[in-house]
């Protein structure tokens, strides 16, 4: 017998190992889900399959993009292992869904699971401030995507901080990717107001990231608000529907979000203009209580006038009948001493005494030549 | 940056208040015409913040688990 290396049964498996470590330490595979299962909602075990061969298949939950079930063509990465007990197995590390078929099925499975989670109910969406002054942006950060989204937001407006966070947005590191990036915005200390996740249009496998359930969970339990903007006219992908609100476009997300300085300079202008209109009414319609005030006071004036005049008059005319002068006009005749004293008794006249008589049409001097008592 | 805690829309709702101050005529034509000025003096703080104010970018990077 040739004297050849002879192995004990672990060390031949432990050596096979190591030379399967170094020929395959990474490795993608692509093929048909057959005996798909999943244990305990931890493990998962299935076959890959093409039309000749069969490769047995084990992965975590985590390394899912979704449901998955058999028949669906998917690619796998991981690395390939001699089991000690269960024989020849491939690790996935990863498994993505290959061709529009499998990606439009996986989506629907996902939704499906998803919606009956409650994770796309309109009661969750939260309302995105009017005027944001602080948004993330989660992007390839040299695509023309994102350069759409911060144009038409440098257009639109101002005093608005935006940090910006590169990753990928397709192929296989996508979703992890994503995913972080959502995470890290959610844990600043100076959290924004709203996240917005924006890229281009592409094929279903470009876009397939954005219906990885890692990222759409991920988009679903954000702190911060979402808006979500995949261009691409024919699905909506279920990160979007996740979001709090979607724009079909990078250009529109950044429309939804941001009001335009140009309407707003106009609303202004009529504000100002009211503000000027606002204060002539309220000086006029003073200026037109002023006005009756003052009819009123002239009235009120006029009256007391009138009044006056009346009893002014009266008056006079009072005065007139109480006049000295009255009998004088009516023939009578005024007699004074030479003092000036009027004189209406005999008492203190003397003979020979100069009395005064005044008469209407003048006045007399003359002398006392008989005094007689008694009334006559 | 200047114009980044300019409230927008905390001064054009003070304007709209004003405005609509005015327009109920409670107040004395003293207060109108002081209200008018101030709403005046918003009128010209918001035009410039919308003449002048810019997005400013900043790069971020993501930590690597």
């Amino acid at each position: 017998m040739d004297d050849g290396l002879v192995f004990g049964v672990s060390d031949f498996v432990a050596y096979v190992n190591q030379t399967l470590e170094f020929a395959y330490p990474f490795v993608a595979v692509r093929g048909e889900i057959t005996e798909f299962k999943v244990s305990k909602n931890r493990w998962v075990f299935f076959t890959l399959k093409d039309e000749v061969a069969l490769l047995r298949c084990f992965a975590t939950v985590y390394a899912l993009p979704g449901p998955l079930e058999d028949g669906m063509l998917v690619q796998i990465s991981g690395a390939p292992k001699l089991h000690e007990r269960y024989g020849f197995s491939f690790t996935a590390q990863s498994i993505s869904l290959v061709g529009e078929g499998a990606l439009k099925r996986g989506a629907e499975l996902l939704q499906a699971k998803l919606a009956a989670e409650g994770l796309f109910d309109e009661s969750r969406k939260r309302a995105l401030p009017e005027v944001p002054r602080h948004i993330a942006m989660v992007t390839a950060a040299d695509s023309a995507a994102s350069a759409d989204f911060i144009k038409i937001a440098k257009a639109r407006w101002g005093g608005l901080r935006v940090d910006v966070y590169d990753t990928f947005v397709q192929g296989e590191q996508a979703p992890a990717k994503l995913v972080a990036a959502i995470k890290a915005v959610n844990a600043e200390a100076d959290l924004p107001e709203v996240l917005v996740l924006v890229r281009g249009g592409g094929s279903a496998e470009d876009l397939a990231a954005f219906n990885h359930e890692e990222v759409v969970r991920a988009v679903a339990s954000s702190r911060v608000p979402m808006l979500v903007a995949i261009g691409h006219e024919i699905d909506v992908s279920l990160a979007e529907l996740a979001a709090d609100l979607r724009a079909s476009t990078p250009s529109n997300a950044a429309e939804l979000l941001l009001p335009d300085k140009q309407h707003e300079l106009v609303r202004l202008r009529h504000v100002e203009r009211s503000l000027d209109d606002v204060l002539k009414a309220f000086i006029s319609s003073r200026r037109i209580s002023l006005e009756q005030y003052k009819i009123v006071l002239d009235q009120s004036l006029q009256t007391s006038l009138e009044t006056a005049k009346t009893a002014v008059k009266n008056l006079s005319q009072l005065l007139y009948a109480f006049s000295p002068m009255l009998p004088l006009e009516r023939g009578y005749a005024l007699v004074k001493d030479n003092a000036g004293r009027q004189i209406s008794s005999i008492k203190g006249i003397a003979m020979g005494d100069v009395l005064q008589i005044q008469v209407k049409d003048g006045i007399m001097d003359s002398e006392v030549k008989n005094i007689q008592k008694g009334k006559l | 940056m200047k114009n980044q805690s300019f409230d927008y829309a905390a001064k054009t709702a003070e304007l709209e208040a004003i405005v609509a101050s005015l327009q109920s005529s409670d107040v004395s034509l003293d207060e109108a015409l002081k209200l008018h000025e101030k709403g005046q003096k918003l009128v010209a703080e918001i035009e410039d913040f919308l003449k002048t104010a810019e997005v400013e970018i900043t790069k971020r990077t993501v930590a690597e688990e």
